[in-house]
């Protein structure tokens, strides 16, 4: 008969790649991503007799991950300075500029300016963004992990983006003018 | 259709949640008009850079020590120091890539050409280097390698460490809380690896 922690450990263990990956957008870093991964295995494992009766483990143990963030988000603090990437981005980053170094270095740059924008836009906006614009989660999963309605989710990205796109005209990395004339626009579609 | 009005659904258009007539009213629009033209293709872009943000993986072996640790309940669940001045630590290590370092607990003990620090044995001792730089960094690499007989408070076990960061210009300080097992003196190696070159850096770390 199987021990209870290989159990466990068998039931949880699929899901892990996908929690650390939500653990690192919510949290920002490898460090902090690991804690809070640690943290709630801890807890889920005092609570393992549960897990056999759930369903659908991977959105469940999504949503402990989330409510662990937002419960003792001082502890997982993002700090200004992110850990971002590895050797292996960095090389494929090479790669993708044509080999470049000066290439590669102002994608990386770019990557840079908009993490580095990121921090500065509302939690609660940044997290809808990142899950949406950066890991591709559709809405209805944004809303089973975080339990916020759909609309009001819709208009947290919606602000998120805007002001991403704010933070970041401002120091040049993208220069989407800010707003069209409506006059040119009235003028083309008369033609 | 106007081109505030265009601005106004360009990311409805993106996230494809348009219906067919406002898709070809906005790509009709596109056509005619560059502002709006170039607004669309920036936000395709940073779409696109979003979507690519890299992520770093966890360090080797996490989930099986992790799922470990959560099965045996022990104390050192967290990486308590590490947890809160990670950043900190990331920052103050590429700063050395820039310029020299100054080491600067109380009990210094030589100004070599390399830094020396001097630690009691099975004691932690904070030490503190602090760096400044004139520019920011992306994605550099720093790597810890720890002298025999000396650990980090929070890593035992763990002689080699590192991490990939983003950094900023400006002062940082690196806390160390080294803690020394045997007598001895060796040197503790950081290196900051960046798509423009590499740098090494050197503190001799007595215990006593
Ligand atoms: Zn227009």
């Amino acid at each position: 008969m199987k021990q209870a922690n290989e159990a466990f450990a068998e039931l949880v263990r699929p899901h892990l790649s996908k929690l650390y990956r939500l653990a690192y957008r919510l949290t920002g870093s490898q460090h902090d991503a690991e804690d809070l991964v640690q943290d709630v295995l801890v807890k889920v494992y005092a609570r393992r007799d549960e897990l056999t009766s759930i369903r659908e483990l991977s959105p469940w143990l999504g949503r402990v991950i989330y409510n662990q963030f937002i419960d003792d988000k001082r502890r997982y603090g993002r700090t200004p300075l992110k850990l971002v990437g590895s050797d292996a981005d960095v090389e494929d980053l090479a790669a993708t500029a044509n080999g470049s170094p000066a290439n590669a270095a102002s994608l990386a740059e770019a990557r840079g300016r908009i993490i580095e924008a990121l921090e500065k836009i509302a939690e609660e906006q940044r997290v809808v963004l990142v899950l949406h614009d950066v890991e591709g989660y559709k809405f209805k999963e944004i809303h089973e992990l975080t339990g916020v309605p759909v609309g009001t989710l819709k208009s947290r990205l919606s602000r998120a983006r805007a002001r991403l796109r704010v933070l970041l005209e401002k120091d040049g990395t993208f220069s989407e003018s800010s707003s069209c004339n409506p006059l040119d626009g009235a003028q083309i579609d008369a033609l | 259709m106007l081109c505030s009005e265009v601005m106004n659904i360009l990311d409805e258009y993106l996230d494809e949640e348009l219906d067919a007539e406002q898709v070809h009213a906005v790509e009709n629009h596109a056509d005619t008009c560059d502002r709006c033209r170039r607004s669309l293709q920036e936000r395709l872009q940073l779409r696109r850079e979003l979507a690519g943000l890299p992520l770093e993986g966890p360090s080797e072996g996490f989930f099986d020590a992790a799922l470990d640790r959560a099965v045996r309940r022990t104390d050192e669940r967290g990486k308590p120091w590490f947890a809160r001045i990670g950043g900190a630590v990331a920052a103050a290590f590429a700063f050395l890539f820039i310029t020299g370092v100054l080491v600067q607990p109380a009990n210094l003990t030589s100004s070599s050409d390399i830094p020396e620090v001097t630690i009691s044995m099975h004691e932690v001792t904070q030490v503190n280097l602090m760096f400044s730089s004139e520019v920011a960094l992306h994605d550099a690499r720093v790597s810890l390698q720890l002298p025999e007989g000396v650990q980090l408070a929070g890593f035992n076990g763990r002689d080699t460490l590192s991490w990939t960061t983003d950094l900023k210009e400006g002062n940082n300080i690196l806390q160390l809380p080294l803690v020394g097992y045997l007598a001895r003196s060796d040197t503790l190696v950081a290196t900051l690896k960046h798509a423009s070159g590499s740098k090494t850096f050197e503190l001799r770390v007595t215990v006593i």
